[in-house]
């Protein structure tokens, strides 16, 4: 016993394994944290279903599945042989697919979040000190520059009239 | 008779020797006075050597109308220092400032030579305060952008004229008044910047391109105390500071002179005083002030050409996460 099913876990918790299956799933659950893992998820869904409330059937039901079943067996039995194939779930391949499914709507959720947000905003708005700048440049273009113009121009100072006043 | 000969022989070759100097200093002379590039750097250099006071008259367009204002100057040789205005229709207050001549700053080697975009030429200028002159023009394609005056006996530069592409005066900076040897006046120095600045290395989202606009080459790149990156750059004549600043423009801040104008559908208030413009944008989450010697138009194309980087998607989702929470 090597691969991990579910449906053996299942019959494990039920009672329903040999003695010798019994002592192989328990020896690999003590080594497998795997088996464990997928242990206590058989055990939890077991314990949902069985913690659902009982609910009498309407009256006269159980007579139309009977006559359904019936039915059935009768028209089939010469089309498919009057085989019957069990259609068993696996429980893990589910949740594997409903996993997948979520990751992918997620990663397509987020592509579509970043190509479609707006460019990020500043915290702080930028007020620049204009005529500041313009004292910076001019120090540096009166020292590789001719200096005579330069100079002139540069000690009269730019705009300085605000909304509020002069900065 | 042997004392003669060799006292003739020895005259001869005197002569000879002085008209070979004399002949060789005239054609230096001539060469010096018929190259622009000289001449553009011996008046880049010659208030150094020549202590002098003066006025300067600054006239300008600011879009809506020429403005004209004056600057008293002076140098003593080592400094040069203006200040003392009288009068004028320039709107701006007026300040003082002294500086030190143009020595053996590192971005003066990296200067960019004009002729890699101009087309230089020399003719006879026009006599300013009775002086005789030489003018260099300097050419854009086909289009006089620059006109520097130089007078003949100091080469100082005694005028300068800035024209845009399509050859109209855009400031016009001459010297009115001048007197050689004289003291100079003594006014306050001014700090020349009120911010610290380092030489730094430009990383995104700023933009650094080595060339910009009109063939402005990058000389330098530096970061102010308040974050603030400058690249400063140059045409050989020309001058341009490009701040860039990361977030988003507060218009309402900005000084309420100059005007708005659109540049290739992007917003620009823009502002010409008599140094030149200054204009501000915002592109990407960067603002940009430009501040140049230059003409509109020259500025026109700094702004179509400067592209800070735009956020990646991941900042993008960064920054929707942060505003998120």
């Amino acid at each position: 016993m090597t691969e991990l099913n579910p449906d053996v876990l299942s019959a494990y918790l039920d009672g329903e394994c040999t003695p010798d299956e019994r002592v192989a799933i328990e020896a690999r659950l003590v080594i497998d944290p795997a088996w464990q893992s997928e242990l206590d998820e058989v055990r939890m869904a077991r314990d949902a279903v069985r913690g659902l409330p009982l609910v009498d059937v309407p009256e006269g039901t159980w007579d139309a599945v009977a006559r359904a079943i019936t039915a059935a067996d009768a028209a089939g039995a010469g089309a498919a042989g009057g085989a019957v194939v069990p259609m068993r779930s696996s429980k893990r391949a589910k949740w594997l697919y409903g996993t997948a499914g979520a990751a992918v709507a997620s990663v397509a959720a987020v592509v579509a979040l970043v190509f479609v947000l707006p460019a990020p905003s500043s915290d702080q708005p930028v007020q620049p000190a204009v005529a500041a700048f313009a004292g910076v440049h001019d120090a540096r273009a009166v020292s590789i520059d001719e200096p005579l113009t330069r100079v002139a121009t540069a000690s009269l100072t730019g705009p300085t009239r605000t909304a509020n006043g002069p900065r | 008779m042997i004392r003669r000969r060799v006292r003739v022989a020895l005259g001869v070759s005197i002569a000879m020797f002085g008209g070979f100097v004399m002949t060789t200093v005239a054609a230096a002379a001539r060469m010096r006075a018929d190259d622009p590039q000289a001449l553009i750097e011996r008046a880049r250099r010659g208030v150094q050597t020549q202590p002098f006071t003066g006025t300067v008259e600054i006239e300008w367009n600011d879009g809506a109308a020429v403005r004209q204002t004056r600057v008293a100057v002076a140098s003593d040789g080592v400094r040069v220092t203006a200040g003392s205005v009288s009068g004028g229709t320039g709107g701006y207050s007026n300040g003082s400032l002294s500086v030190s001549v143009p020595g053996a700053d590192a971005l003066a080697s990296a200067m960019p030579n004009p002729n890699a975009k101009y087309e230089l030429s020399v003719h006879a200028g026009p006599t300013i305060v009775g002086r005789s002159t030489t003018a260099v023009d300097a050419a854009y394609r086909g289009v006089v952008r620059e006109r520097w005056v130089v007078d003949n006996a100091t080469g100082a530069l005694v005028q300068r004229e800035a024209f845009d592409s399509s050859g109209s005066l855009a400031r016009r900076v001459t010297l009115v008044e001048f007197a050689i040897g004289s003291p100079p006046t003594t006014t306050t120095t001014a700090a020349q910047a009120a911010m610290s600045v380092r030489a730094a290395q430009v990383a995104k989202p700023f933009a650094a391109p080595a060339t910009l606009g009109a063939r402005y080459r990058e000389v330098g790149a530096y970061v102010l105390s308040d974050g603030t990156v400058q690249v400063f750059y140059s045409d050989g004549l020309r001058d341009l500071s490009v701040f860039q600043q990361r977030g988003d423009l507060d218009w309402g801040s900005l000084p309420t002179e100059g005007s708005v104008i659109s540049v290739a559908g992007t917003k620009v208030h823009e502002y010409r005083t008599a140094s030149g413009s200054m204009w501000v944008w915002e592109r990407n989450g960067v603002v940009v002030t430009a501040v140049s010697d230059t003409t509109p138009d020259e500025m026109a194309m700094v702004v179509r050409d400067l592209k800070p980087a735009a956020p990646s998607s991941w900042e993008r989702f960064r920054s929707w996460v942060r505003d998120l929470f």
